[in-house]
């Protein structure tokens, strides 16, 4: 939370004469973050705006600022308690009852009588001016003051007002009905805790005064209230109803229930002193007595060196413990006993709390840098995230363009995969439609990112490689695999599909594995046609798939251009490829030879049979065979297609002779016709 | 006219040094031409030399015949050689003005390269990256890190949750884990030590406007060893704003509070554009990482690493908030970032 607070009034506790830029910066290194300061010309004053911490709510006031600021400036905190009020009035009945304690620590009211309304005095109206707060009336504008200067939030109802005399800190009844001083309506429920005369709610604990007991022009008799409430509470009906004050921030933050009563005592003075109004009660006080005992810690100095790696002398320590308001007793030990005010009770429960509190006040500009001397791990990153990081300079060679997209995604794009993939994980408190459920896949997160890019080049390859979220059962964490997508646009069909396929080649060229072999294309993947992709093997092993993406994805996305896309589980891929063994291969003695050879086969000859064949007549010699040209149209029959391809033979032995390699072109020539009734081309 | 052996060769000598000489003059068929006359006719030198061979005494006949003969292969190799040349420029048209040959070139996100330089730094100090769930634990994300049941983190506003109720009796309810804190635990729990641990995930939180993406990535540094104090994470720290900012940049740590450090830290990093002096792109001179601290001992113990042995410091910062913040970069708004617009991913 951040505040506004006046200079000067801070420099009525804690005298300094730093500048207040120089007081922003000095603090903000070793205690709140002052991260403004603005001059205000009206009241010869700045207000500082302060981040408060929120284990530091104790700091969130005048008076926590400058007792911080006097500790950490080292000079004296001029502060004393406000006193008792006496009854001087006449006699003013209220009954008080905490039913509820458990939810409210404390509460302490007092009444007061022969108040008139009006505007504050000019000094008061400065002082919550530079804090940014407007001044209203005398009653309003002295609890604004004391907010500021305590960090305790009140509040005034009118004595009048009050059904029965009574004040009955409760919990709501269901569907009980609340009405704000801005006459705003809410319904509460038994998890609220109120304020209640014997008929009506007048107060939403710690979080807004009611209509019912409001102070108007015409109040003369007022109750003031300085309580303490439970932050859970306080905070569960701050959001439930969306209603947040500056009391609720406060108190959500945990006040201690001893800072009550200074508050009071405070308000009674100003009270009087503006007002000059009759104490008309004594200061009715329901307290929980065991939760204003102070705690103690056991509290061994060479901790201190030890964890802030410098030596502070004891005598510093206790000095810096002391101006922060700790108690140290010596004892026999070496150790000291520290009290802990309780301001600080919350944030302050064990030794190493206190070392944090000697470490910045001591300074921690005052600690050196140093690297840690310790012996360097001998684990490194694990080996599928080097991979996953080798695969982006691949592909980032090859000309792809990497994207990141977010791992939520929608209904619609859960849609196009929805077929093939299992329910994907639904958040129960999504940002938006748009971001509901984690994605199972990839390639839709790219088609969308395409659909968002087409108007602007003519060939796109993109690519991500991302998590992707398995769901295994509703009492488990889904599977996180890392996946790679990446799609190519620009081209044909046929040539989308070959230059898609080209990636998966060259990588498993890149990690020496055997060569890629496609045995079946029966995919069934809603994002293709069967006859247009395939699935990707290695010995048996599925690790992705690869297509070209069909018109009824493309019109539903209006995708125009045709798409080539593949995706593969790097999980399993990285597997695959460590089954790749690099070995050296002794580097051949004799030539090899080159021949190449045209034929007409049938449409639908397949390669591979054909790459069988070659490898099956060349025997040994065979070193490898493949295709650079196919070619269907004028010039050949429609039913058929050329296909033109280079067979590579070698010996280990010797250097072949053109009679033996022309008798296994022969062989050749005649199992391509016996078996396929291919055709050689004249040339 | 007496002519010697050692006159002959000095001839000899001299002709090869001119033909050679003039070669580089030589870049069209009349210069070729020239060539010829001069080297290559019947009056040209080097004939004269051949034909004044017979005045020479037997015994030096043979070896200045030879020398003779070589100088003449030599002069006709050249004069061919020369030609080639010139008909291949002739028939070549080149215009030097037009581009070289179109290569598409890749791009990885700005994401991968800032991660990137990131590892290379810590990597040179001994630490590893590891990655660990994303949909994680409350434990892992909250409980395990002194998060109080009513944290105001762990509320819906501010965490994704996948179950209303928890579905494991210790670890709870499943969600986004919104820091790489949570991976903290996890590592302590693998039982390598010392530690020396990055953690670089996404993170994701429920916020989405010019300096909040709805899903960023967090590097969590994570040490833990014996003796380890706070010169130790401002070392590291140091180690890092210098190689990752630039060594004329400085920084500072800051008193903050966060559940599982103790102490806790804000760091900031010296503005590179105003020098500390304070300018409209930073507060007051300096810029905010991010946090860190040393580890809270509750969070070892949970981890299963005795405090009293061992001690540690943490931070997570993140990624792309750190890349914009580095010179020159010049990115306002950080949603750019994953809009996936190639016109920017393209720049990178």
């Amino acid at each position: 939370m951040n505040l506004l607070l006046s200079y000067n009034w801070i420099k009525q506790y804690t005298p300094t004469k730093l500048s207040a830029e120089n007081f922003a910066k000095t603090l903000s290194l070793k205690g709140p973050s002052i991260e403004q300061w603005h001059y205000l010309k009206d009241q010869k004053d700045y207000s500082l705006d302060i981040e408060i911490t929120s284990n530091r709510v104790d700091m969130a006031s005048v008076i926590g600022i400058a007792r911080e600021a006097a500790a950490i400036l080292e000079k004296p905190f001029q502060y004393s308690q406000p006193v008792q009020p006496v009854k001087n009035g006449q006699g003013m009945q209220l009954m008080l009852k905490v039913p509820a304690n458990d939810l409210c620590p404390r509460y302490q009211a007092i009444v007061l009588s022969g108040l008139t309304i009006k505007a504050s005095p000019q000094w008061l109206q400065a002082k919550i001016k530079a804090s940014g707060l407007k001044p209203i009336n005398n009653i309003v504008d002295i609890t604004n003051y004391v907010l500021l200067e305590y960090g305790q939030p009140t509040h005034v109802f009118d004595y009048d007002k009050i059904k029965g005399q009574s004040i009955i800190v409760r919990r709501a009844k269901s569907k009980e009905r609340f009405i704000s001083l801005e006459n705003k309506k809410y319904q509460l429920d038994s998890k609220d805790l109120v304020i209640a005369d014997q008929e009506q709610i007048i107060g939403l604990a710690g979080i807004k005064g009611g209509k019912k007991a409001e102070v108007d022009s015409k109040t003369k008799n007022i109750v003031i209230e300085s309580a303490n409430f439970n932050p859970i509470a306080i905070r569960q009906t701050s959001r439930k109803i969306n209603l947040k004050t500056e009391a609720s921030t406060l108190f959500e933050r945990s006040l201690h229930p001893q800072t009550t009563q200074a508050a009071l005592y405070r308000i009674v003075e100003l009270v009087r002193q503006i007002c000059a109004v009759k104490v008309s009660s004594q200061v009715l006080d329901q307290v929980q007595k065991s939760k204003l005992k102070p705690s103690y810690i056991n509290f061994n100095p060479k901790l201190a060196q030890q964890k802030i790696g410098i030596k502070i002398p004891n005598k510093q320590i206790v000095s810096i413990l002391t101006q922060l308001g700790f108690e140290c007793q010596p004892k026999k030990t070496g150790n000291y006993q520290v009290k802990v005010p309780f301001f600080r009770a919350n944030d302050v429960q064990k030794d190493y709390d206190l070392i944090e509190e000697i470490a910045r006040i001591h300074g921690y500009d005052k600690v050196p840098s140093e690297l840690p001397q310790g012996q360097i791990p001998t684990f490194t990153t694990p080996e599928q995230i080097v991979f996953e990081d080798k695969l982006k300079d691949l592909l980032f060679g090859l000309g792809f363009t990497e994207t990141y997209s977010y791992s939520m995604i929608s209904q619609a794009q859960v849609n196009l995969t929805a077929q093939a993939q299992p329910k994907p994980i639904r958040l129960l408190n999504p940002l938006n439609d748009n971001f509901e459920y984690m994605r199972p896949e990839l390639a839709s997160s790219l088609l969308y990112v395409l659909k968002n890019n087409q108007t602007l080049r003519e060939q796109l390859k993109l690519f991500e490689i991302n998590q992707v979220y398995k769901p295994k059962s509703n009492k488990k964490l889904p599977k996180e695999i890392s996946y790679l997508a990446l799609l190519i646009t620009g081209a044909s069909n046929q040539s989308l599909f070959y230059q898609t396929k080209g990636v998966i080649e060259y990588l498993f060229k890149y990690f020496k594995l055997d060569p890629l072999k496609i045995n079946n294309n029966l995919n069934s993947y809603p994002l293709f046609n069967d006859s247009t992709s395939v699935r990707l093997g290695y010995q048996k092993k599925l690790f992705g798939r690869l297509g070209l993406i069909n018109e009824t994805v493309k019109e539903k996305l209006s995708l125009k251009k045709n798409i080539g896309l593949l995706e593969i589980n790097l999980e399993k891929f990285h597997q695959i490829t460590k089954k790749a063994k690099p070995a050296f291969k002794p580097i051949p003695k004799y030539p090899a030879i080159k021949r190449d050879f045209a034929f007409i086969v049938d449409l639908d000859q397949t390669w591979e049979s054909v790459y069988q064949l070659i490898k099956k007549v060349s025997q040994d010699l065979f070193v490898d065979c493949f295709l650079f040209d196919s070619y269907q149209g004028s010039g050949i029959e429609s039913d058929k297609k050329s296909i033109a391809f280079t067979v590579i033979l070698q010996s280990k032995k010797r250097t072949l002779q053109d009679q033996e390699v022309d008798q296994i072109s022969n062989r050749i020539i005649h199992q391509m016709k016996k078996q396929f009734q291919a055709k050689l081309r004249d040339h | 006219m007496s002519i010697s052996k050692k006159n002959i060769f000095k001839q000899i000598q001299e002709i090869k040094t001119q033909a050679e000489q003039q070669t580089d003059q030589i870049k069209n068929q009349s210069d070729l031409e020239r060539f010829k006359f001069e080297f290559l006719t019947r009056k040209s030198r080097v004939n004269q030399i051949m034909r004044s061979l017979k005045d020479l005494k037997s015994q030096d006949r043979k070896a200045a015949g030879q020398a003779a003969n070589q100088l003449k292969n030599f002069l006709q190799k050249k004069y061919k050689q020369l030609g080639k040349q010139i008909s291949f420029d002739k028939n070549l048209h080149i215009d030097i003005t037009a581009p070289g040959c179109y290569y598409q070139m890749g791009h990885l996100h700005l994401t991968t390269q800032a991660i990137r330089e990131i590892m290379k730094i810590f990597e040179k100090i001994g630490f590893y990256r590891v990655r660990y769930p994303e949909v994680e634990w409350d434990w892992y994300a909250f409980g395990a890190l002194n998060f109080p049941e009513e944290h105001p983190a762990r509320d819906e506003w501010e965490t994704f949750f996948i179950d209303e109720q928890s579905v494991h009796p210790k670890l709870g309810k499943r969600i986004l884990t919104p820091h790489t804190s949570s991976g903290q635990v996890r590592e302590m729990q693998s039982g390598r030590l010392p530690i020396r641990m990055m953690n670089i995930s996404k993170c994701p939180r429920r916020q989405l406007d010019v300096s909040h993406l709805l899903i960023h990535h967090q590097f969590e540094g994570l040490v833990v060893d014996k003796g380890i104090n706070l010169k130790h994470l401002k070392g590291v720290i140091n180690y890092f704003v210098k190689q990752y900012f630039g060594q004329a940049r400085d920084f500072r740590i800051r008193p903050y509070d966060f559940l599982f450090t103790e102490p806790s830290f804000e760091v900031d990093v010296s503005c590179a554009a105003c020098n500390k002096r304070g300018c409209k792109l930073c507060k007051q001179g300096w810029l905010e990482i991010g946090g860190c601290g040393m580890v809270h001992p509750k969070v070892l113990k949970n981890g299963g690493i005795d405090p009293s042995q061992y001690t540690g410091f943490a931070f997570g910062w993140g990624v792309e908030r750190n890349k914009i913040m580095q010179e020159g970069i010049n990115i306002k708004d950080i949603r750019l970032l994953y809009q996936n617009d190639l016109n920017f991913l393209e720049q990178f």
